[in-house]
């Protein structure tokens, strides 16, 4: 099996961070999510970016480890990047290659994206790596409670979720087992005329499917045979405790916006 | 008591029916086993015990709780507990104890009390140092004992067992097997264990044979054993030891009767 | 197979090394078996012999290839030779119709159209399937048992030089599970085929192979001729497998004679049919009979 090495697996651990209830993190994510985009200046990126790696320093997961994650969405970085230094123009024009010219402006420009997007994938990414799914499906549920006298599935969606998450490695173990299954029978997902292609990938996503819907459907019968009978009447095993420390994280994440709005009147 | 008088079903109106006028009686703290090859109906029957599917015609009853009565279905699953055939798609949870926490949950159980059950349900399925761990980290025979853990969280009276150690390796189903045996030798749990292996049937106290949806044959291992052509005609196979005895006594090397063991077989042949 | 190692994940923090320093020559038109628990390294062996993974450590020469291949190129020609079945194969079931999914292999290999049809309803036939009556339904419509042999007779049907089985009756009941093992071995009388056998069961490994690998750990445990293998049966529990049962059964036979000083032959350790069994043992005892 190729191990399954999605950007922010949650890794186990006991920091700062991973000890904060997930309702913390989760709205203080968000909250983070938009300074990103608050942070207009140089300087203010910087604060931003300080505070990611802090972020990073305190959960104590290896930096080379965070930017290897990376990798996978490195090229739309870098397409971005590229689309905002050849379209903008704006600013001193600094060098025309053939039809193409650069300005100052598109420069700038797309190092400010690569470094916001950058930023906000690991921001994002913290939050998975530092909460395991159940935790946060749990805070997800709980925040999203005072919405169920108007009919939001608060419960049902974060079972959902929680469903989901679990299944994850178990589909990515029997993708691979049924590409190597097709492969063994001549499969070749990467060349080859366009219509045998597309039969190759149909070879692999319809017993995907197959199986996925049995899977459900099994699922399904389990779940009651045990009991289940909708969020009604169900009492929760985990209960979430909001301590002093979440509060001040949140305090913290709301300075650091609060110095970022200050350095745009600066 | 578990009892099914007169059962009859079918999936769907125009399709044969998968039971025909089924009558059990399995009796509290009693080990039964029912066997069959695949599509002998004996799934359906499994499924027929906790109202997941409920008969056409006929009854089920556990303890005087029916089938039939929408309310009382949801007290039946209390009390009966079922493992299934695939180890994965049974786990709800993303760890092992949050899988146990789902049934008491689901019962409404005090949060309070759910740490000593879950704590108490894991040990008796040897499961206790795996309790943070992920699915995808077990072997599918541990999955299975984090099911029977689940169940046992919920302090049945009657564990089902629908095929679950088909999937399994040797080991894991030695494992699973040993569990349950142990569950009901102490702890007088009803087992209902429904199989298609009939070695692994020797520890029951009573065993149906199901063929096209019917009981075709039912009696206590020995009785079914000293019949090895019939079980080998309706697809079973044959313990070793019952089947060598048995070759043994027609070329008239031993006597009478039959093992169990490989055991039973030497001590015949030399008397 | 010369030193041939495995590691997956490597250089991530999820690194976990399957296999160690394996040494093994597999000659053509053996029926070898590879026997070890769960995670012993049986499934990444297998999955090395076709080039579905490329040894990190070593190499390995399989007919004219040697193992690794720089991105692995023309792998799919190894494949073509060394047919695999994975577990529960009929996961890997798509088509419309059985006989379309029967094809598969031989449509991807541009076989002539003609002789794809006369070869499918070969291997129909082989896993005891009438092309007539199934061919044209869905495969989804079939029972279990018939699925797996859709599976098995989608993969022999593009005639491979090495069938590799990864326990190739998991969940079928006791009559589906003896149809599939006497028609993958009739396959190996017939074709002359070399196949490997993964299993769980003692019983089939004896019963079955001629040469056995015992795995543990990532690593041959032991290796031989199944009487040769079960000549140990500390060994073999010390790793949490057991005899087969035809085994433990002679073992004890023979201490019972040495226990009861009487002037009996010991029973052979190489018996591994219960009709043999019987005979061995008759003989043994009609004489004892006859001497008093």
């Amino acid at each position: 099996m190729i191990p399954l090495i999605p950007i922010g697996q949650y890794m186990a651990g006991s920091s700062y961070l991973h000890r904060r209830d997930p309702r913390a993190k989760f709205i203080g994510t968000v909250i983070f999510l938009f300074l990103v985009f608050l942070a207009n200046t140089p300087l203010a990126l910087g604060i931003v970016a300080g505070a990611v790696l802090l972020g990073i320093l305190v959960s104590g997961i290896p930096i080379s480890y965070i930017f290897r994650s990376l990798k996978p969405v490195l090229w739309l970085l870098i397409l971005t990047a590229f689309i905002q230094v050849l379209t903008l123009k704006k600013g001193e024009l600094l060098l025309t290659i053939g039809p193409l010219s650069i300005y100052e402006g598109g420069v700038k420009e797309g190092v400010f994206i690569t470094v916001r997007v950058t930023l906000l994938m690991i921001s994002a990414s913290l939050l998975t790596l530092t909460t395991s799914p159940i935790r946060l499906t749990d805070g997800l549920e709980n925040l999203f409670s005072p919405l169920k006298p108007f009919r939001f599935p608060a419960h049902e969606i974060a079972l959902m979720i929680s469903i989901s998450l679990r299944f994850i490695p178990t589909l990515w173990e029997e993708a691979d087992r049924i590409k190597k299954a097709q492969m063994s029978r001549g499969a070749n997902f990467s060349t080859g005329p366009l219509q045998k292609r597309l039969n190759h990938i149909l070879s692999l996503i319809v017993p995907l499917f197959v199986q996925s819907f049995k899977r459900a459907e099994e699922m399904a019968l389990a779940m009651e045979a045990r009991g289940y009978r909708g969020g009604e009447g169900r009492t929760r095993y985990r209960r979430l405790e909001w301590r002093l420390g979440d509060t001040l994280f949140l305090v913290i994440i709301l300075l650091i916006g609060g110095i970022i709005l200050a350095t745009r009147y600066l | 008591m578990i009892k099914v008088s007169n059962v009859t079903f079918h999936y769907g109106k125009d399709r044969p029916a998968v039971l025909k006028d089924i009558d059990v009686t399995i009796n509290r703290g009693q080990y039964v086993s029912i066997i069959g090859h695949n599509g002998s109906g004996k799934s359906t029957l499994a499924r027929l015990l906790n109202g997941l599917l409920l008969p056409e015609e006929g009854t089920v009853e556990i303890q005087g709780l029916s089938t039939a009565n929408e309310e009382e279905i949801w007290k039946i699953r209390h009390k009966v507990g079922m493992v299934f055939q695939n180890p994965d798609n049974q786990f709800v949870a993303p760890t092992v104890e949050d899988d146990l926490a789902f049934g008491l949950e689901n019962l409404g159980v005090d949060p309070e009390k759910m740490e000593g059950r879950i704590r108490d349900a894991l040990e008796r399925v040897d499961m206790l140092p795996y309790r943070h761990t992920e699915p995808s980290r077990l072997s599918g025979g541990q999955k299975q004992r984090v099911a029977i853990g689940g169940m046992l969280a919920l302090h049945p009276e009657v564990l089902v067992l629908d095929e679950a150690t088909a999937m399994l390796d040797p080991k894991g189903r030695r494992d699973v097997l040993d569990i349950v045996k142990r569950m009901n030798e102490e702890e007088g749990i009803t087992i209902i264990q429904i199989t298609h292996y009939l070695e692994e049937t020797l520890n029951s106290h009573y065993i149906y044979v199901m063929d096209q949806g019917q009981i075709v044959k039912e009696g206590t291992p020995t009785q079914l054993y000293q019949n090895p052509d019939l079980l080998r005609k309706l697809g079973l196979d044959v313990p070793f030891a019952v089947d060598l005895h048995f070759r043994l006594q027609n070329k008239g090397l031993v006597g009478e009767g039959f093992s169990l063991t490989s055991e039973g077989v030497i001590s015949a042949l030399w008397t | 197979m010369e030193n041939v190692g495995y590691t997956y994940g490597e250089k991530t923090p999820f690194e976990h090394r399957a296999l160690h320093q394996i040494s093994l020559h597999i000659p053509s038109g053996r029926y070898i078996g590879i026997i070890g628990h769960t995670g012993s390294g049986k499934s990444t062996l297998i999955q090395l012999c076709n080039g579905l993974l490329q040894p990190t450590q070593g190499t390995l020469q399989a007919g004219e290839w040697t193992l690794p291949v720089k991105k692995g190129r023309g792998l799919h020609l190894l494949r073509q030779k060394v047919g695999m079945a994975f577990q529960y194969p009929e996961y890997q079931l798509f088509e419309e119709t059985v006989r379309k999914d029967v094809a598969y292999g031989l449509d991807n290999m541009d076989f002539p159209k003609e002789l794809i049809s006369l070869r499918v309803n070969e291997a129909l036939r082989k896993v005891g399937l009438d092309p007539e009556e199934i061919g044209e339904q869905s495969p989804f419509s079939l029972s279990g048992g018939q699925m797996r042999r859709v599976a098995l007779a989608g993969i022999l049907v593009l005639n491979p030089e090495v069938l590799i089985l990864d326990e190739p009756t998991a969940g079928l009941d006791p009559a589906g599970k003896q149809q599939i093992l006497q028609m993958i071995a009739r396959d190996h009388r017939e074709e002359k085929r070399t196949t490997i056998l993964v299993t769980h069961s003692m019983e089939d490994a004896a019963f079955y192979c001629d040469y056995l690998y015992v795995l543990h750990q990532g690593s041959i445990y032991l290796e031989g001729e199944p009487k040769d293998v079960f000549r140990y049966p500390e060994k073999i529990r010390q790793v949490g497998l057991d005899l087969p049962e035809i085994t433990r059964f002679i073992m004890k036979f023979n201490e019972e004679i040495k226990a009861k000083k009487q002037d009996i032959p010991p029973l052979p350790l190489d018996i591994f049919k219960i009709e043999q069994l019987v005979e061995e043992i008759e003989k043994r005892f009609a004489r004892k009979r006859g001497g008093i």
